[in-house]
């Protein structure tokens, strides 16, 4: 599976795309735009995380009384911590294996 | 090889269909009552939990606050009926030949359940399923529901007049 992840908070609004917030997930070899591919607030990585997994990191965090989001996702991801650069990803897209990006994944806080 | 990953909502379901994809299983999370049937041409794995633990499990899903009386007032309308008619509809399969079985306390708790559910399944299991089993699912709760923190004569007396010992047995609790 292949994944983009935000590499920059978008702005400081809590519910607004964060650092390690993983955008979206695609199968391996997707043809992602130019701009998934350049944007430097993006980055795009490729591992073998389970799909129940990946599902996971795509899961916004809604306060269940109200439907109010409160973090477009429940998880974050230190991408720092994977070495993984910007974009523009020079040449193939990096394999990171499911452990490095399980040990780098954690919930956020709540506000 | 595909499964069909069936269970009663709160039950384990995302916890068992991580625990397949970590075997090399492809599934994804189904809850299909008794009457509705499964596809004949793949296993059929399905979980069961105390039906306790559900409700509380629920409340937490729904962001209530676990109390004796949000366990009462669930009792007598789950999500969209009385908790002990909507568990029954799927009640059927806890008798079924076909139905592979896996109750979520011994597939969280320790690496048996999942080494049982590949056994029967007929696919090794890989030694590092059970270690990543747990968290980054979309449900995962750091505490596991615990029905006994709330329990008292108020929740015992409804739960027994809504038939909860009978559930209990039937679910094999």
């Amino acid at each position: 599976m292949e994944i983009l992840v935000r590499m920059v908070n978008r702005s400081d609004k809590t519910d607004d795309s964060k650092y390690g917030d993983c955008i979206a997930a695609r199968p391996d070899g997707f043809p992602w735009t130019q701009a998934e591919r350049t944007n430097p607030a993006w980055s795009l990585f490729r591992s073998n995380l389970t799909q129940a997994e990946v599902d996971a990191l795509l899961q916004p965090l809604i306060d269940a009384g109200s439907l109010k989001l409160i973090y477009r996702r429940k998880l974050t991801v230190d991408v720092n911590g994977l070495g993984l650069a910007p974009n523009p990803t020079s040449g193939a897209i990096p394999d990171i294996p499911a452990e490095d990006i399980r040990a780098v994944t954690s919930e956020k806080p709540l506000p | 090889m595909e499964v069909t990953a069936n269970g009663f909502p709160k039950a384990g379901n995302h916890a068992l269909v991580k625990g397949l994809q970590l075997l090399g299983v492809n599934c994804s999370v189904q809850h299909i009552p008794f009457a509705d049937g499964v596809p004949e041409d793949r296993p059929h794995v399905f979980i069961r939990r105390d039906p306790r633990n559900i409700v509380c499990s629920w409340l937490t899903h729904m962001g209530k606050p676990v109390t004796q009386g949000m366990f009462i007032a669930h009792l007598h309308k789950f999500e969209v009926a009385p908790f002990a008619e909507e568990l029954t509809a799927f009640a059927g399969w806890l008798d079924d030949a076909r139905t592979i079985h896996v109750r979520y306390e011994d597939l969280v708790y320790n690496a048996q359940g999942l080494k049982d559910l590949a056994g029967k399944l007929g696919v090794p299991y890989l030694d590092d399923a059970y270690p990543n089993l747990p968290g980054m699912t979309v449900s995962w709760q750091k505490k596991h529901a615990n029905w006994a923190e709330i329990w008292g004569p108020p929740v015992e007396h409804a739960w027994n007049s809504i038939g909860g010992p009978r559930l209990l047995e039937r679910w094999g609790y």
